[in-house]
């Protein structure tokens, strides 16, 4: 009857069917380079609902980031390692949806390639981009989680939904293996090039940062793989992204750790701690307008908070006691290891007078001065809030709430770097990175200045084969400018004494003055609990992440009690969060 | 015979089918030779009700006839196909005799159907004017898809959802308001014979037709009418000192000092403080927002025609004031009816309606900043509408909002302002086309186009502010427009014949097509610079938002109906529905798969014997008994347009738009199937004066949409499958008794009565959980659907050492425990654990009534007539929402009169706890101290008529009448009223969110006839 009823009409299909408005139909979605733009869009949109819950699972599960009495009982058991799958902080479910559309993304991406809807070279971005954050994301979920689904398929229908093929469990060892795989292959490791229809500038703000850097998440799983050489020569392509052609100044400054990228702790008066400078420095890469040069050397991968747009920068609520809620706070061992270093004012080469010594000596490190602040007495993590609060601690608008999320920049790379090249038997060079730079330590007679009148064709370089290859010459006779003659290593810039190492045992002193320098540079960018992770691994060795825990929790005015059972968990291997299934 | 006078009546016409047909004579005798040992005797007059009379072989019968107010077995029922009498359908339908629409001119459809069928529980939304009712006919068969009934107008599907949800707080469109109860000839209710209408027929059908021209000559009708809608009893919120006393109390357990209290400037009574007269006053608030409207309406009707064309026009205006302040409706109702004989073979109608309606509303429900209702009970008494200067002198101008953060009641009634203008237009064409003696062509075409635009401003004056996620907002603006556009047809064959004089067959081979397209779109506005400035383009750019939502829905049904009847004592029907629908999955499972569409396959059949024709009760003094049974399976395709289908949804990067999915798609996605068992039993005894119908049914819905939990690695919440299972039973029964019939007078008598109880038979989950309004209901395999789900509280603590000694705490956000203290409530610890949490929760109530109906008496003597309604619903729980507002004592909100008898110190006896502000023990959580038993006897309308004599020939009638809404009402329940219903899911039902309550309403009118 039906059929005969249909057979009347032209066309059954047209009677019935009906294409969803303000919506778009899966007829309507992938169909142009355009619909693949928006695509990607829209997985760096719920990219950005990770932000949260990355630097809280990174950081507050480490030990520079501690509870305050304003913390409910989540945020609590997070930072004593006693979460469980119920905590709303640790709903894998986010993590999830990026992944849901990242492999709807690249199914289809293969399917408009296949059917010539996008080009060679478009496909090949896209289908990159795409691909290098799925693997981003699963291996925060490694991390984290442990054994996980590892979810590759569009889950599309219900009916994907029942079937468990869908849906297989790896360990992370196993994990990590499938995903340096994965993202190997992938055909288009480098930035999206200029003229690329996704390089814009919307709202003010220049989309070239936005994009996850492929190279160094090879390298980041290269390095948790094991592969240093491999890790290296990742970490590398990065690091001389620009050179020796085009733009001088692209090639001296970004990504070099550079004397002249305005990034440096420094003070404006000799022998005066007190005339640390805010603006411009090491500070400011936090609050740095996203088109300026600066922000544009140092900054790999960066997402902005914008007052206008959702979602909410997360990180005022959770870190701020003015116009949010002050969840959390600098743990008493990261404030302890800031303030075991050594500032200095200058190199000096002259004779100090005692008293200049030292005030040249101070025991602390600027960066510790930045990266947290006493507001009303109490703690505040900074970084996060130099867009909202300002050098006053008042708010331009209480409500607006403008902000970065910052996930790579020079510093992370080459603390990567150094990690890879330790492990890869090049102790100097990591050295050289951490500290004071390659012409620095690669150099006789240290400390002279580019324009004395000095002939450095055999000194400041590293005589070693790719990727452990560095020349930093910068001298007069003749004059010459390599591209790494202004690097002055993380700790120069942040105008620290240098580690002084004993000599036994290279490989974990390095490492073990890497992993600090990881904390004093980087605390609260997300890196710390998978840097501890990866060396405890690394080194069969609970008690490498089990001790540090344990003695933030021990010094913590709040969680002291929990110390000790912390640390027996994660010395008997517990690490991994209980992972929510449903 | 005339059944009151015993007089004979002449010029009855007796027909059987369409064979044989006779008349009565002046001593009201007539014979009548049938072809057929048995069947059924139409009996028809001008000024009675029509009848049906069985006969079996040659026999005398003596036949009563009543007037037609009398409610018969032999009353129509329009069923999709056609009318039938009661007597001969094998459904359980009920045709509604709508004589009393005249004096019932102020409500709409939905609300006027409360109490007139067995079955049909209606719950009118609240008493603000057109918003009319949510209709239960039967219970519940849905958990998230509709559970209305299907509407039908005049043939046609009328789209009765609003469209996207009014931007008004709690206000809601009802397209049924449209109709004017006068333009109504008739309404069937079907239980269970809406199975024709396939996947749109899982709820039942109520079908409505509207006037039509039955005779010839012009005739008109006029009728105007006044009346007033009376304010209800104030609540018992606290006088000036008590309040004075309970906030003093309330903000030193805010942590202010006394001194700090002292010196709050409602706290100083010295008249020469300037603050003085702004703080110490007196005011009803209550009285501020509320008051006595008038309510005024004209109404004309006429109708007439000659062979070829028939015509029926109604012109109507209405305006009527609503209970809170500055509220009114104006409404203007047209339509046009029109039949017409274009040929021997070809007959046509028209319908043409128009509506324009004009209201102006205010926040209600749960809108705790801008609802004037909420604001006035919950105001502090001490304060004023006004400014005031320093020597008490009041000021035209409205205070602002006050110290302690509430709004001014008064500056949202005056000063705000809420829009809805509604446009309706509806209009179709029929065709009948007689191809052969037996076989008819049919075919309906409507359209039905609306249109709702609302505008509101909260204005910056008097007013809380709201916080945006980047701005503080002062003054609100926003507009909405709404609009569906509808296009149906019906189109069928109809095949009708009677074999043998005793077999009467009528099958129909047809498809409806349904296409509909809603739209709607809406922007808010924020902080316009002056209060002047009130429309959206006004407010800020940065905060402006638009959004809006288009839906489109296809739906194609083709029908098999076979209606075949033996001797008029053995009745079948049967019916096959086949539908494709664009919200069906591509793979639905339980459907055929043609072509690239999936059809259901509904089947439906049902039985009745009419046993009072058989041969063994001729002559019984049983009138009527007729056993009917039906099965059959009709679907609900409420499943959302686009559920099925893969799609994607717009995600910013910043300004950027990108798209992601919106979710995991479900090509298995199909119609609810609801199984229907019906069965009936009808009877009339005592020459009909006695009239008993009861049924019995079951719909078991399968197939029911639920959210299912999907897997946290599918990166999705839910997702919408076909996977749960809900029953309903129940019974309902119809009496009604002519008790007295006598020349000069009568007094009719009637009591329906519905019952049912739903349970959820299958879940993919274990149980879900829903909010509303701070009530939590709970939806689990073998409980009700939406029970009332909370902790159960168990009096107070007397003293501190009391609540040691239970040891009752609960755990606060950062895992710490705090133990109850004295004048705490003492919470049902029902896990034992020590620690008052979600885990003490249990069912507290359900808001669905034990029972529910109506009763009526309708008295006429002489030349008056008096008709009263009682209604009742029986049961019900309510969650009262207003007074855990206003008892629950955590912050400056006025509270009722009860709170002045709170926990105050060790040992004191009370039932009401100690104030503390933010309630931090939670001790006025959601809990059976907010549950109230919701029952309620209504007087719902009484209404007294007068014919007055006519001697005129230019009149033919007149009346005048005096009828009252609402007048009186039993019920235990606290708040304003016992009837509402705040939304249109069953999560919700049952909630009291402080909305506007029912009116009691007296109105005189005057009837003209020419």
């Amino acid at each position: 009857m039906a059929t005969g009823i249909c057979v009347t009409f032209s066309s059954c299909k047209k009677m019935i069917d009906v294409e969803p408005q303000t919506s778009v139909g899966i007829a309507n979605m992938y169909r142009n380079v355009f619909d693949a733009d928006a695509a990607v869009i829209g997985v760096y949109g719920k990219v950005m609902k990770l932000a949260k819950a990355y630097v809280l699972m990174n950081e507050l599960r480490g030990d520079l980031m501690d509870i305050t009495s304003n913390s409910d009982a989540n945020l609590r058991q997070l930072s004593e390692h006693t979460a469980t799958a119920s905590n709303p902080y640790i709903d894998p479910q986010p993590f999830y949806e990026v992944i849901v559309n990242c492999n709807d993304v690249l199914a289809n991406f293969k399917k408009m390639y296949a059917a010539s809807k996008l080009k060679d070279v478009e496909f090949n971005q896209r289908y990159s981009d795409v691909g290098a954050i799925r693997s981003w994301v699963y291996l925060q979920l490694g991390i984290h989680f442990g054994t996980i689904p590892y979810v590759t398929n569009p889950v599309v229908q219900l009916s994907d939904l029942k079937d468990s093929a869908n849906f297989p469990k790896v360990s992370l060892p196993v994990l990590i293996d499938s995903l340096t795989a994965f993202t190997e292959k992938l055909p288009y490791t480098d930035d999206y090039p200029t003229g690329t229809t996704l390089l814009t500038t919307v709202d003010g703000y220049n989309t070239q940062k936005f994009f996850i850097n492929k190279n160094i998440l090879l390298g980041d799983l290269y390095l948790w793989q094991g592969q240093y050489d491999k890790a290296a020569d990742r970490y590398k392509r990065v690091l001389e992204i620009n050179g020796p052609t085009g733009n001088s100044e692209l090639w001296y400054n970004q990504y070099r750790i550079s004397s002249f990228n305005n990034a440096s702790i420094s003070y404006t008066r000799a022998f005066d701690f007190t005339s640390l400078v805010y603006t411009n420095g090491w500070r400011y890469l936090f609050e740095r307008p996203q088109a300026d040069n600066e922000f544009n050397w140092e900054m790999i991968w960066s997402l902005p908070f914008d007052k206008n747009f959702e979602p909410v920068n997360p990180f005022v609520d959770l870190m701020s006691p003015i116009g949010g809620s002050y969840q959390v706070q600098p743990a008493q061992q990261a404030m302890d290891l800031w303030n075991s270093q050594t500032q200095v004012y200058v190199f000096t080469a002259a004779t100090p007078t005692a008293g200049e010594v030292l005030r040249d000596n101070f025991p602390l490190d600027s960066r510790g001065v930045f990266s947290y602040r006493l507001i009303n007495g109490k703690p505040v993590i900074m970084k996060y809030l130099y867009n909202y609060l300002g050098s006053t601690n008042v708010p331009v608008n209480i409500l607006q709430k403008p902000g970065k999320w910052f996930l790579a920049r020079a510093a992370t790379l080459h603390l990567h770097y150094s990690e890879a090249a330790n492990r890869a038997g090049k102790y100097k060079l990591a050295y050289a990175l951490v500290n004071k730079g390659i012409g620095y330590t690669y150099d006789p007679f240290p400390g002279n200045s580019v324009s004395a009148n000095r002939d450095v064709t055999n000194i400041q370089q590293t005589f070693l084969p790719y990727p452990y290859d560095f020349d930093a010459r910068g001298g007069q006779a003749p004059a010459y400018r390599n591209t790494w003659y202004r690097n002055i290593g993380i700790r120069g810039r942040a105008n620290l004494k240098p580690v002084t190492l004993p000599l036994t045992d290279s490989v974990t002193n390095v490492e073990n003055m890497i992993i600090s320098e990881d904390a004093l540079e980087l605390a609260y960018e997300g890196e710390r609990w998978s840097d501890l992770l990866r060396v405890a691994i690394r080194r069969n060795d609970p008690s490498f992440i089990a001790d540090k825990i344990y003695d933030k929790l021990r010094k913590s005015g709040l969680s002291a009690g929990a110390a000790t059972a912390a640390r027996n968990k994660l010395l008997a291997r517990d690490w991994f969060l209980p992972f929510k299934f449903k | 015979m005339n059944a009151a006078t015993k007089k004979p009546i002449r010029g009855v016409s007796i027909k059987y089918k369409e064979i044989a047909a006779s008349i009565t004579d002046s001593a009201g005798n007539f014979s009548i030779n049938l072809p057929v040992k048995s069947g059924l005797l139409l009996l028809e007059s001008d000024g009675y009700q029509a009848k049906e009379v069985p006969v079996s072989g040659s026999a005398k019968l003596k036949i009563v006839m009543y007037d037609e107010n009398f409610s018969s077995p032999s009353e129509e029922a329009v069923l999709p196909t056609a009318t039938f009498t009661k007597t001969v359908t094998p459904y359980a339908a009920t045709g509604i005799n709508i004589n009393d629409g005249w004096n019932r001119y102020g409500e709409t459809p939905d609300a006027y159907l409360q109490g007139k069928v067995a079955g049909l529980n209606v719950i009118r939304r609240s008493g603000t004017s057109n918003i009319g009712a949510a209709l239960f006919l039967r219970g519940i068969n849905s958990l998230y898809a509709t559970n209305q009934p299907l509407i039908i107008v005049d043939g046609v599907i009328f789209d009765n959802s609003s469209v996207g949800g009014s931007i008004i707080s709690n206000n809601y469109n009802n397209p049924l308001s449209t109709i004017d109860v006068r333009d109504i000839d008739n309404i069937s209710v079907l239980k269970d014979a809406s199975f024709l209408y396939g996947t749109k027929g899982g709820n039942g059908a109520i079908i409505i037709s509207t006037i039509r021209a039955k005779e010839l000559g012009t005739k008109i009708d006029f009728a105007v009418n006044g009346g007033f809608n009376a304010m209800p009893k104030n609540l018992p919120v606290m006088n000036a000192a008590d309040y004075r006393t309970y906030l003093s109390e309330i903000l030193k357990t805010k942590g202010m000092s006394d001194a700090d209290i002292q010196n709050q400037p409602y706290m100083n009574d010295d008249p020469a403080n300037p603050a003085y007269y702004a703080y110490h006053n007196q005011t009803n608030w209550q009285d501020k927002v509320m008051r006595n409207a008038y309510t005024k309406n004209v109404y004309l009707k006429v109708t007439g025609g000659d062979n070829i064309a028939r015509y029926a026009i109604s012109l109507g205006f209405l305006n009527n004031g609503g209970l809170t302040k500055n509220t009114d409706i104006s409404k203007y109702n047209m339509r046009f009816n029109g039949d017409l004989n274009l040929s021997r073979r070809m007959t046509a109608t028209t319908n043409l309606a128009f509506t324009f309606a004009d209201q102006e509303l205010r926040d209600q429900g749960s809108a705790s900043k801008t609802n004037p209702l909420f604001l006035a009970l919950v105001k502090a008494p001490f304060l004023r509408t006004n400014e005031v200067s320093a020597s008490g002198v009041e000021s035209p101008i409205l205070a602002d909002r006050d110290t302690l953060n509430i709004s001014n009641p008064v500056a949202i009634t005056q000063l705000g302002q809420a829009f809805n203008k509604a446009y309706r237009f509806f209009g179709s064409i029929g065709f009948n086309y007689t191809l052969t003696k037996k076989i008819t062509l049919s075919s309906t075409i409507g359209i039905t186009y609306s249109k709702v635009r609302e505008n509101f401003f909260v204005p910056r004056k008097g007013v809380t502010t709201d916080t945006l996620f980047n701005a503080i907002a002062y003054s609100r603006l926003g507009t909405q427009v709404t609009s569906l556009f509808s296009l149906y047809n019906d189109t069928r064959l109809t095949y009708s014949a009677i074999f043998k004089k005793q077999h009467s067959l009528t099958a129909r081979l047809g498809a409806r097509y349904m296409y509909a397209k809603t739209e709607q779109d809406y922007g808010l506005g924020y902080n316009s610079a002056i209060d002047e400035l009130v429309s959206v383009g006004n407010g800020v750019n940065g905060l402006r938002k638009i959004g809006g939502e288009i839906g489109q829905s296809k739906w194609m049904s083709t029908y098999l109906d076979v209606d075949y009847g033996y001797a008029d004592k053995y009745f079948l029907s049967a019916n096959l529905t086949a539908d494709a629908s664009s919200r069906f999955g591509k793979n639905a499972s339980s459907g055929v798969k043609i072509g690239s569409n999936v059809f259901s396959l509904l089947p439906s059949v049902a039985a009745s014997w009419l046993i009072s024709s058989e041969k063994m009760l001729a002559g019984s003094k049983i009138d009527l008994l007729k056993l009917r049974a039906s099965y059959g399976i009709a679907g609900n395709d409420d499943i959302g347009n686009y559920t099925a289908k893969q799609t994607y949804v717009s995600q910013n990067l910043l300004g950027m738009q990108g798209l992601v999915r919106a979710g995991i798609a479900n090509d298995q996605l199909q119609w609810e199937a609801v199984k229907k068992l019906n069965v009936g039993l009808d009877l009339a005894v005592l020459k009909e004066r006695l009239q008993l119908s009861f049924d019995f049914y079951s719909n078991k819905t399968d197939k029911l949409i639920v959210y299912e939990q999907a897997p946290t690695a599918s990166g999705f919440d839910y997702v919408v499958s076909n996977s749960g299972g809900l029953k309903t039973t129940g019974l309902e029964a119809s009496l009604s008794y002519r008790i007295l019939n006598k020349k000069n007078y009568s007094w009719d008598a009637g009591i329906n009565i519905g019952k049912y109880k739903s349970s959820v038979t299958r879940l993919p989950d274990d149980k879900i959980i829903t909010n509303f309004a701070g009530a939590t209901y709970i939806t689990k395999v073998g409980s009700g659907p939406n029970e009332f789900y909370g902790h159960q509280a168990n009096g107070v603590y007397v003293t501190d050492a009391v609540a040691a000694s239970e040891g009752l705490s609960i755990r606060n956000a950062d895992g710490s425990l705090t133990a109850f203290k004295g004048g705490d409530i003492r919470f049902a610890d029902l896990n034992s654990d020590k620690i008052i949490d979600d885990n003490d929760k249990m069912i507290l109530g359900n808001p669905n009534p034990d029972f529910y109906g109506s009763f009526y008496n309708r008295v006429s003597y002489k030349r008056f007539s008096l008709n009263a309604l009682f209604t009742f619903s029986v049961g019900n729980d309510v969650y009262n929402y207003t007074r855990a507002q206003l008892e629950g004592m955590s912050n400056a909100y006025n509270q009722t009169d009860a709170v002045r008898n709170r926990w105050r110190t060790n040992g004191q006896v009370t039932d009401v706890p100690k104030a503390t502000w933010g309630d931090p023990m939670g001790n006025s959580r959601f809990s059976n101290r907010w549950i109230e038993d919701g029952s309620y006897l209504r007087l719902r309308t009484v209404t007294l008529t007068y014919d007055i004599r006519i001697r005129s020939k230019f009149f033919k009638n007149a009346s005048v009448y005096a009828s009252g809404n609402n007048l009186v009402t039993f019920t235990k329940y606290r708040g304003y009223d016992p009837e509402f219903s705040p939304t249109e899911s069953i999560f919700g039902q049952g909630v009291d969110n402080t909305l506007e309550p029912q009116v009691r309403s007296v109105q005189i009118g005057f009837r003209v006839g020419l």
